[in-house]
């Protein structure tokens, strides 16, 4: 019996370390017990942090016109947009037995960075900032893979609106966001009546697709790595 | 030949000063009785061409070449310029016959002037009453499509001086070098406006570039284009006292548009209007790179003595509002 619950769990672990360490953590705890799991409950609640990873946001120059047609450079910027810290909270309903279809908050903020170099009369390399935030409403589809015990892994799609707006709220831009991601929860209390009688801890790694927003020299969509870890009360 | 690759795009500008009081964009301005007025046409625009031929270039082809420098101004977006050629004309430019007429002539004194704008002006009101533009018969003219080789471009230079007759003063946003012969010799530029032209045979020129752009939508602000561009404003300071004359150029991060101005009081402040929305870098130079007076009148505090510097953070420029304000510090060379 005891054999049967740790292959179980090995192989759980296996597919969750292609997607984050995070969830790895969650699955080495052990599984208490084998006995069949309750049916999944009826509503979600979530509350997590999470994590975007930072990325390229192109380069621009600032360019004269020489008499051949050719350019001048009085300096260039090399952009990024820096790693991204944030919360959210997240409410789904379960629909049949595998799938749970909900909506996501979520904020979090950012630094745009600009490193400034080659000045043509020698100004001093400078970094400028600008902190970021962005408020997004998603609607995601959740499927739940096998229940192993306490581990329940499950994938999810989303997408919706954002607005990503710029410290001292002097500037906005809205646009899109995508994500596709794969994740486990862990229930830490389960078969309970009540809110608290279902607690699970919850890690998911995603890929984050945005389009629009505030931009820097990048064009077209941008992509992300992001990882989140919360609490989720469920009944 | 030397002398014309040297020559300079100066105007000549009798009784109109070239230092307005509130914005960064050189704008023309009179001294009235109630302070200083900056010019702007606020009727439609009626203009003659003198009908005389000068080698390579005809009158009609003068006219049509003039005809499309106006229209690419009044082609920028939410401009409501009007102009009107009102035939040809045997007048010459320069003469005081509440006419604006443009067209070539002789002057072999401006030895480095390839052409000029002159305004007449009510000193009552700040009315402009005429604007003339002559094209200096020192030097080749071509309106050949591709340029001609070792002659100047009439529409080029036509750009730029109806650039003045609409209010504008010089940009900065160039780089030049002295020439051993005298003058300066562009190494590159970005605006029309810049005062030193291009080689000859070069037709660069024919098109406005962003910071042209930006000039002319901030000189005839409507509420049109305050509610759909942006500003930047701040000051230049040096030891926490403020930098006249400082060149302030702002680079919008998506589009790589540059936009130039100038601090423009004892206390170093400076607006930058007219701006797309976005994010911009901000950095501040001396105006070294052409003479200080096709630029100022008469302003002995201008500063020189200091180094280039950028803005320590990037800045947000809305829709029809200004972001947070800037403090660029420089320190002495």
């Amino acid at each position: 019996m005891t054999q049967v619950v740790r292959r179980a769990a090995c192989g759980v672990r296996r597919a969750a370390c292609g997607v984050c360490g995070a969830t790895c953590v969650v699955l080495l705890a052990p599984v208490a017990s084998a006995q069949t799991p309750p049916a999944p409950p009826r509503v979600e609640v979530t509350v997590a942090g999470a994590w975007t990873g930072g990325a390229s946001a192109g380069t621009t120059s600032a360019d004269l016109i020489d008499p051949a047609g050719g350019t001048v450079r009085l300096f260039e910027a090399r952009h990024r947009i820096r790693a991204a810290v944030g919360a959210e909270a997240h409410v789904a309903v379960r629909w049949r037995q595998r799938w749970a279809f909900g909506v996501t908050g979520t904020f979090s903020r950012a630094d745009l960075e600009s490193r400034i170099t080659n000045d043509v009369e020698g100004a001093a390399p400078t970094t400028a900032a600008l902190g970021v935030q962005q408020y997004a409403v998603e609607g995601a589809a959740v499927w739940r893979l096998a229940r192993r015990g306490r581990v329940e892994p499950y994938l999810r799609a989303g997408g919706g609106w954002m607005r990503q707006v710029t410290s001292g709220r002097a500037y906005l831009e809205d646009g899109l966001t995508l994500n596709a991601a794969s994740g486990l929860k862990y229930w830490i209390r389960d078969g309970q009546p009540g809110w608290w009688g279902r607690i699970a801890l919850r890690a998911e790694a995603r890929v984050v697709v945005r389009r629009g927003g505030i931009s820097l020299a990048e064009t077209g969509t941008r992509v992300s790595p992001s990882v989140v870890v919360g609490l989720v009360v469920a009944r | 030949m030397s002398r014309a690759r040297a020559s300079l795009l100066a105007a000549v500008v009798a009784m109109v000063l070239l230092a307005p009081a509130v914005h960064a964009y050189l704008t023309l301005a009179v001294r009235t009785a109630t302070g200083l007025v900056t010019l702007r046409w606020t009727r439609p625009i009626d203009y003659y061409v003198t009908n005389r031929d000068v080698p390579g270039v005809t009158a009609p082809q003068l006219q049509a070449a003039i005809g499309r420098a106006f229209t690419s101004w009044a082609s920028v977006p939410r401009m409501a310029i009007q102009h009107r050629f009102g035939g040809f004309t045997s007048a010459e430019p320069f003469a005081s016959d509440g006419v604006s007429v443009i067209g070539f002539r002789a002057r072999p004194e401006l030895d480095r002037t390839l052409g000029a704008a002159t305004f007449e002006v009510d000193e009552r009101t700040g009315e402009i009453v005429e604007v003339d533009i002559f094209f200096n018969t020192t030097f080749d003219w071509s309106v050949a499509p591709g340029g001609a080789s070792g002659r100047f471009d009439v529409e080029s230079v036509a750009l730029h001086e109806v650039g003045h007759l609409l209010g504008l003063g010089h940009s900065a946003l160039g780089e030049t070098e002295i020439r051993p012969t005298g003058g300066r010799r562009v190494l590159g530029k970005r605006a029309v406006m810049f005062p030193i032209a291009y080689p000859a045979g070069n037709i660069e020129d024919r098109t406005l570039e962003a910071d042209d752009r930006a000039g002319i939508t901030d000189t005839y602000r409507t509420t049109s284009t305050s509610r759909d561009t942006g500003s930047i404003s701040g000051r230049v300071t040096l030891q926490g006292s403020g930098v006249f004359g400082g060149h302030v150029t702002a680079l919008h991060t998506r589009t790589g548009d540059l936009i130039g101005g100038f601090s423009l009081n004892a206390q170093g402040d400076f607006v930058i209007g007219g701006l797309t929305p976005g994010i911009y870098i901000v950095r501040v130079e001396p105006l070294d790179d052409a003479d200080v007076d096709s630029f100022f009148d008469n302003h002995p505090a201008f500063s020189l003595n200091f180094r280039p510097a950028y803005f320590e953070r990037l800045v947000a420029v809305p829709l029809g509002g200004s972001g947070p304000r800037v403090e660029l510090k420089v320190v002495a060379k």
